[in-house]
């Protein structure tokens, strides 16, 4: 790869990861926030709600204990439990004051009475008198204090009600009369979980019951009422711990209808009933969106501006590079008069200026080499004549010494046959060493034949 | 080209992996089943199950509902609200003759001992009780218990006062001298036994056989989801084994959710004996089951106690008991 794509990569990579990094860091850290403050939004409604369902249930058992401790209504169970003669006259006056206390009551169903064995024995609906109501929860809660009946269907009206009884104690021995029962309609709990206000468009409050069936309406469903279930993490965590002053859990999960919601829990122990409050994470996150459109366009922009800003300087680095690489080419071809041409003064124009530097110094020293090579050939030359010049010579010194030699041995004939024929050397007899011609005692001719005076 | 290449892949996956930025819930659903149980602790092996992960193990999650009412839990079964309880077999009883869809598919345990009546020191029979005010749980199993008792001897149960109350408050109602005797049971026995001039006068272990705890569910669930049921039975009979070979880890951690020690909860376990699935698979067993469910309809009907007597044979399933382990083993 190019050290120029390397550079433009680095610093793309670089842009993208601190970005990355960057962006995610934000991202969540809002996201944190987002959720922290709908999250607090939301469990302050709900405990606000929860308490709100709590007071009024506790309003509601007051005014039935109240009614309970009624002196009307003790001497007239005294009377129908004694079975006495104007047993009749103060159930008619009781059943009168009941019915008063049900039309002053829009959301009260029913009110009746039930004797010690559990029998309705007053009743603001007369068909009801005389059942056995001895095994149910409000008589058999109610027996023992202030009782609330988990919300149930009724029988009679199919409709959603929930049940507050009291027990009648005699007010002088205590001894237990019977059971005051109040059928309440779920409409004002309804009202208190459906209002929606600082809820948006999918934020909802709604109650379940101990075993996690829905007991107010939902925002988005139908017919829900003790039907259904809402097995979600939300509701369980709540069912599950009992506890009102357990720190709620805040995370996404699926919500009864399959849909991701953030949500919270208030538990309300005396009717271990949860009350959910959960907004869709769509709704609640929405803001969220847009700021990861705006992070997804950061990350896209950042590395993008990084990558060309990388290409740039790149470039900047590569060209005179790419000069130096060029100029290497060119002297390398043998071309020691090109100049590199780079202008700056940073790190690659120093090189280059050195570069040009050693190429006249290589030139210099290039110019000395070849004088001395040329020289070096011209001393050859001469020494080649030197020595073809030797030899000639030679060749004429060993000619020359040969007719030196055979001169003296013509001699030497020559004043042997003298000899023989007694008479004198003509020629002077050679040196005491033998073989050693003598140049230096000719008698008349040289050894060459010329005399010493030039004659031959 | 490739270093625009290289460039889109490297923000492809980083936007990929900033847009995947979101929390989501990564919990393993678990399959909910809701049981409701009073205070009682044969019933402990429940909670050692699912401290263990007994039923986690099996897939499913246990809610414990807290519904001391048995009439309560009667409606909640009616309404389709409660899936199942660990009760004893005559408030199955009391249920079927209220045509409430439950039925038997385990017994869990069999009262022997920890089932009895503490009465005041000078009440030495049980016919001594006859006049004297009994405090007790109606439509309970006090009241069964008693019934029996008072039954085998000849005695009517109105001969007795019956101080009504709910299951713990029975036993408060004796220590503050309210009534003179008091049905009841472990651990409630024996805080009971504490009053000063009292005594145990008798016991499940005298009149063994009467008293069987039962998992009762509820008829549609067995029919539309009959695993989930068999799940939590061997997440039971899982318990029940690891309780036998660790009494002292496994009662230290049940005792806590009876606020007793470890020590107190071994103590009250010797009143009744786990049944073991081996034990539980017998056809004697079986018998056992339709002889005490007859037996007690039998007795209930006679005191007018319910108004019809139900059928064992609709009341008790052992199918899902007979196919517990199959395609386990």
């Amino acid at each position: 790869m190019k050290i120029k794509n390397k550079i433009s990569l680095a610093f793309l990579i670089t842009g993208l990861i601190l970005t990355f990094i960057g962006a995610s860091a934000m991202y969540l850290i809002a996201e944190e926030s987002l959720e922290h403050r709908i999250y607090e939004h939301l469990n302050s409604t709900a405990q606000s709600r929860a308490r709100h369902i709590e007071t009024y249930l506790d309003e509601h058992k007051d005014m039935v204990e109240v009614q309970a401790s009624s002196i009307l209504l003790n001497n007239t169970l005294k009377r129908i439990n004694d079975n006495t003669t104007n047993a009749q006259k103060h159930t008619e006056a009781m059943t009168a004051e009941l019915n008063a206390i049900l039309k002053s009551e829009g959301h009260f169903y029913e009110l009746f009475v039930l004797n010690p064995k559990g029998k309705i024995v007053i009743s603001t609906d007369e068909d009801r008198i005389g059942l056995d109501r001895s095994t149910d929860a409000y008589f058999l809660g109610g027996k023992e204090g202030g009782f609330i009946k988990d919300a149930y269907r009724s029988e009679a009206t199919n409709r959603g009600i929930f049940a507050i009884s009291a027990p009648i104690l005699d007010k002088e021995t205590k001894e237990f009369l019977g059971v005051i029962v109040v059928k309440c309609s779920l409409a004002d709990l309804s009202e208190i979980t459906t209002d929606s206000s600082g809820l948006g468009k999918t934020g909802e409050i709604y109650l379940i019951n101990k075993y996690g069936f829905m007991i107010s309406p939902s925002r988005f469903m139908e017919d829900t009422f003790l039907k259904q279930k809402v097995d979600t993490i939300n509701a369980n965590e709540c069912l599950m711990t009992k506890d009102e002053g357990h720190i709620h859990l805040r995370d996404i999960f699926p919500d009864y209808r399959g849909v991701n919601v953030i949500g919270t829990h208030a538990y309300m122990s005396e009717m271990q009933w949860c009350l959910l409050a959960e907004i869709d994470e769509k709704e609640a996150l929405a803001p969220l969106m847009k700021l990861k459109i705006v992070f997804v366009s950061i990350l896209i922009f950042i590395p993008f501006i990084a990558w060309l800003i990388g290409s740039i300087i790149s470039r900047r680095i590569a060209k005179p590079l790419d000069e130096l690489r060029k100029g290497t080419e060119i002297i390398g071809q043998g071309n020691l008069d090109y100049k590199i041409e780079i202008e700056s003064h940073d790190e690659i124009g120093q090189l280059a200026h050195s570069f040009n530097m050693m190429t006249a110094d290589l030139k210099e020293t290039t110019t000395s080499v070849n004088e001395l090579n040329r020289e070096i050939i011209e001393r050859e030359k001469a020494e080649k004549l030197a020595l073809e010049h030797a030899e000639t010579l030679e060749r004429f010194n060993s000619l020359a010494v040969g007719r030196e030699l055979k001169m003296l041995e013509l001699k030497q004939e020559v004043n042997s046959l003298l000899n023989e024929l007694d008479r004198e050397d003509k020629y002077q007899r050679e040196s005491d060493t033998p073989g050693t011609p003598d140049f230096s005692s000719p008698a008349d001719d040289d050894y060459t034949g010329n005399n010493k005076d030039g004659k031959s | 080209m490739k270093v625009m290449i290289n460039f889109l892949a490297i923000l492809t996956v980083s936007v990929m992996l900033l847009a995947g930025c979101t929390k989501e819930s990564k919990e393993t659903k678990l399959e909910t089943i809701s049981i409701a149980f009073q205070l009682w602790v044969g019933y402990g092996p429940l909670y050692l199950a699912d401290e263990k992960g007994f039923f986690k193990d099996e897939g499913i999650k246990l809610m414990f509902i807290d519904e001391k009412l048995d009439s309560a839990r009667r409606d909640a079964f009616k309404q389709g609200l409660l899936d199942c309880e660990a009760g004893t077999i005559d408030l199955l009883v009391s249920k079927r003759a209220q045509d409430t869809p439950v039925v038997v598919v385990m017994e869990i345990d069999m009262s022997f001992g920890g089932d009895g009546i503490v009465a005041v020191k000078d009440i030495k029979k049980i016919k001594d009780l006859i006049g004297r005010k009994v405090a007790l749980a109606r439509d309970d199993v006090g009241e069964t218990f008693l019934l029996y008792v008072l039954n085998k001897r000849g005695i009517s149960f109105d001969d007795v006062i019956i101080i009504s109350k709910s299951p713990e408050e029975a036993a408060q109602a004796f220590l503050s001298g309210e009534a003179d005797a008091v049905v009841t049971w472990e651990p409630l026995l024996s805080e009971a036994a504490k009053r000063p001039d009292s005594h145990i006068l008798i016991t499940s272990k005298e009149e063994p056989g009467i008293i069987i705890d039962v998992l009762n569910v509820r008829e549609d669930i067995i029919k539309n989801n009959p695993e989930a049921v068999k799940k939590l039975m061997r997440g039971w009979f899982k318990a029940v084994k690891y309780y036998k070979k660790h009494p002292d880890e496994a009662s230290g951690i049940i005792a806590k959710h009876y606020g007793i020690t470890a020590e107190k909860y071994r103590k009250a376990v010797e009143g009744l004996k786990w049944v073991s699935y081996e034990e539980q698979i017998t056809v004697d067993e079986e018998e056992e089951w339709v002889t005490a469910f007859n037996f007690i309809a039998g007795l209930k009907f006679a005191n007018k106690r319910i108004f019809k007597k139900p059928d064992s044979e609709q009341a008790i399933n052992r199918s899902l008991l007979r196919e517990l382990y199959e395609n386990k083993k």
